[in-house]
């Protein structure tokens, strides 16, 4: 009979833990009013709406399933892989082999998932599409939120992979 | 004269900004506040700026007041 160990697994995409009032009083410097701005947003809301957006663009552009959930193992017993207090945005899946999406307890962008030690699945892509995708709505929100008096945000991503985003105002 | 702000972002997540702005505002408030969405985002650990650059036609009035002195 043979044991199969499943081990969960998070990793924080992008940059691990982001101190926003660290971030407020550096731009403070420079200009005050824009970090009362910066001060006024609502980033965990910001990060899970572009999030969303960059989960169900990667999930069409991978051409998997999207789930809303992320489904357990009864067979081998194994526990969520969900970290405590995360908000889940969605759950890449592909016959028994899930990638999770969240927001963690801390307000950090995560992947999770339940692996085997030996774990060679599609995962890495996926997560790598997610990030792609996530960075281009963030850059695309940043564009929206700078404008002065507002703008048209364009983006274009070109065969080579570049992804250009530009505000005219 | 419009004002445009673009952001190239490469394959491996590098990313170039580039701002043209209209007198009057201005390029480094603009940039700083950018930057700390960028960083707020968690897409941008760091920062890495070219010089300013004289657009071509300025460049060109330049050579020629230079001549003409």
């Amino acid at each position: 009979m043979s044991r199969h160990y499943l081990v969960l697994t998070q990793k924080t995409l992008g940059a691990s833990r982001v101190d926003m009032e660290a971030l407020a009083l550096e731009l403070a410097k420079v200009n005050p009013a824009q970090a009362a701005v910066l001060r006024s947003l609502d980033f965990v809301a910001l990060k899970k709406h572009a999030a969303k957006k960059a989960f169900d663009d990667a999930v069409r552009m991978l051409g998997i399933e999207g789930a809303a959930q992320y489904v357990n193992s009864d067979q081998w017993d194994t526990v969520s892989g969900v970290p405590e207090g995360a908000d889940v945005i969605g759950v890449f899946k592909k016959g028994s082999v899930q990638l999770g999406i969240c927001i963690d307890a801390h307000g950090s962008l995560a992947s999770f998932a339940n692996r085997y030690h030996h774990d060679n699945s599609d995962r890495a892509a996926w997560e790598e599409a997610f990030e792609t995708q996530y960075r281009n709505h963030a850059v695309a929100m940043t564009l929206s939120i700078v404008a002065p008096g507002g703008g048209t945000v364009t983006q274009e991503t070109l065969p080579d992979g570049v992804t250009v985003t530009q505000l005219r105002f | 004269m419009k004002s445009d702000i673009t952001i190239i972002t490469g394959t491996d997540g590098k990313m170039l900004v580039d701002i043209n702005m209209q007198i009057g505002n201005s390029c480094d408030t603009t940039a700083a506040l950018a930057l700390a969405l960028l960083r707020a985002f968690g897409v941008a650990c760091g920062a890495v700026e070219t010089p300013p650059r004289i657009p071509e036609s300025q460049q060109q009035d330049e050579r020629l007041k230079g001549s003409q002195s």
